[in-house]
């Protein structure tokens, strides 16, 4: 019924998964910082960039395109919520569009990186903002247990749908109205599990000794190649380009 | 009712890196009014099989035949409730699902979804507490309150309520303690002998299995390796050791004393018919 990669590593031996694993935060971070920037041209070329990243993974399309499948039912209600605020059909199906695209290139990342990788990676690129005392380890932490969680608990929410549709409430073959009320029958559960599954967890990290004031070290090290520079140097390029240009757009207009 | 699995094959994740094959030409004929077991390690398929027998999950090959409902790949499932209703899922820890405060919520949910009448509700959902042990005092209690086998209970009597033929149990006996195991075992047997029901129990426990099954399926990375009355199973005793599965203890001592003494005791169940078969005997 829902078989999610979201979240999930996928190892192959790619470009993409060989970059080093701060350049590809640094490079999700610019790309999400484009998807900000209200430019039609920009947005033809983000997805064109994003496809292509797609193909560098060597990961099977269908894989990405069945992971959004899933989401299908948030999308079409996000398009028709700003339908209904906006009226434009422009704004509805750029910002879909925006949504979608940031989603695939946090597949590639979590496709292409490990857990671990991820977590130094973030320690690595947000240590600056601890200077101004922000736990950035808490939340480099954070961010890793639910990208790791994820495939977890789309597994939690398969069980319970399936108990849920064996007791008439099927989210599948059902109307608009039935998945509404599967969705619903589903929120008490998921949380009540999700808070036993966390926990879980902490007893757990707590019995390993894990410490997050402890210092660590990363013995799998890619180092930072020219393909790294250029894919980097591409979404910065891509970003000072489009300010630019909204700068003297707008000073044009003035 | 007729339950047939022919020639199923199902692959999870199919043209992905992660595909798996959980079933392998999988073809079963499932007798009616019996209690049928399916034994196997974990990751065998029995799972993935007992979801398939009220469309669950749709095979990926092949289909499987409930009464005149036919399952298979690219079939539209009109009336699937009509399906689902024939055939009652309690999965491990049902009561992990529960979303509804009270008991009597709980246990009427399936009622509702199935568009039965509000007048027969009550009774209903009466009747289905009653048969798993549970009075009317428990209508109003809220579902957080109950001890683990009485969660479990009402767990099995929210499927119950309506009336399935066929109720499939993934490993009903997990953590419950041995008056609570013992209490729904006896409630397995009432349901067949009684209320002529097929119960199919998916379970680890084998020896769970040796008292109340009459039929036992093994199976082994997704293919079903040893399938009958559940006497010419555990006799095969090599079939358990190549599967890595462990035998009954009961059957286990009978074939130790047949091997290391020479003493033929019948293939019993029951610990009481063993001692009296033991006494005359030595």
């Amino acid at each position: 019924m829902y078989n999610t990669m979201i979240g999930k590593y996928i190892p192959f031996n790619s470009k993409i998964h060989k970059m080093n694993s701060t350049s590809k935060i640094v490079s999700v971070l610019l790309f999400f910082i484009l998807l900000f920037l209200d430019d039609l041209l920009l947005l033809v070329l983000l997805t064109i960039l994003c496809f292509v990243m797609m193909l560098l993974t060597k990961v099977p399309l269908k894989l990405y395109f069945k992971s959004i499948n899933v989401l299908k039912i948030l999308l079409a209600f996000i398009m028709v919520l700003i339908l209904a605020f906006s009226s434009s059909w422009y704004l509805a199906i750029t910002i879909t569009l925006k949504i979608i695209l940031g989603i695939i290139y946090i597949m590639i990342l979590t496709y292409t990186t490990s857990k671990s990788e991820i977590t130094y990676a973030l320690e690595r690129v947000f240590k600056p903002l601890s200077l101004l005392k922000i736990p950035v380890k808490k939340m480099s932490l954070s961010l890793t247990l639910v990208l790791r969680f994820i495939p977890a608990l789309f597994e939690q929410i398969e069980k319970i749908m399936k108990a849920q549709a064996s007791r008439g409430i099927d989210f599948i073959h059902t109307n608009v109205k039935g998945k509404m009320i599967a969705i619903s029958s589903m929120i008490v559960p998921i949380f009540t599990l999700s808070f036993k599954k966390a926990n879980a967890t902490a007893g757990v990290m707590d019995v390993r000794l894990y410490s997050l004031n402890a210092k660590r070290t990363n013995y799998r090290f890619n180092k930072w190649s020219s393909f790294d520079e250029n894919i980097v140097l591409l979404h910065f390029g891509l970003l000072l380009y489009f300010i630019l240009r909204m700068v003297i757009i707008s000073s044009d207009i003035l | 009712m007729e339950i047939k699995i022919n020639n199923v094959n199902h692959i999870y994740n199919e043209f992905t890196p992660f595909a798996k094959k959980a079933l392998d030409n999988i073809n079963l004929s499932l007798e009616s009014e019996k209690i049928i077991g399916i034994i196997g390690k974990a990751g065998s398929g029995k799972t993935t099989l007992v979801e398939l027998l009220n469309a669950l999950i749709i095979p990926s090959y092949g289909n499987v035949q409930v009464a005149d409902f036919n399952i298979q790949k690219n079939m539209r499932l009109d009336n699937i409730n009509k399906l689902r209703r024939k055939i009652g899922l309690v999965f491990q820890f049902p009561e992990d699902q529960f979303f509804n405060p009270t008991v009597r919520e709980e246990v009427s949910f399936a009622l509702k979804t199935f568009s039965y009448k509000s007048d027969r509700l009550h009774k209903q959902v009466s009747e289905s507490l009653k048969l798993v042990g549970l009075d009317d005092n428990y209508l109003e209690r809220k579902v957080s309150s109950l001890s683990g086998g009485e969660k479990r209970k009402v767990a099995i009597a929210s499927v119950m309520v309506f009336n399935p033929k066929v109720l499939v149990l993934d490993e009903p006996t997990v953590g419950l303690d041995y008056k609570s195991q013992k209490k729904l075992l006896h409630l397995l047997k009432k349901l067949r002998n009684r209320y002529k029901k097929t119960v199919i129990i998916v379970s680890h426990d084998v020896d769970m299995l040796n008292l109340i099954a009459d039929d036992i399926i093994v199976m082994d990375k997704g293919k079903v390796v040893a399938s009958g009355t559940k006497r010419e199973v555990f006799k095969n005793t090599s079939l358990f050791e190549k599967y890595g599965l462990n035998l009954p203890k009961i059957v286990e001592f009978i074939g130790k004393v047949r091997k290391e003494k020479g003493i033929k005791l019948g293939n019993h169940t029951d610990v009481k018919d063993l001692i009296k078969d033991i006494y005359r005997n030595v």
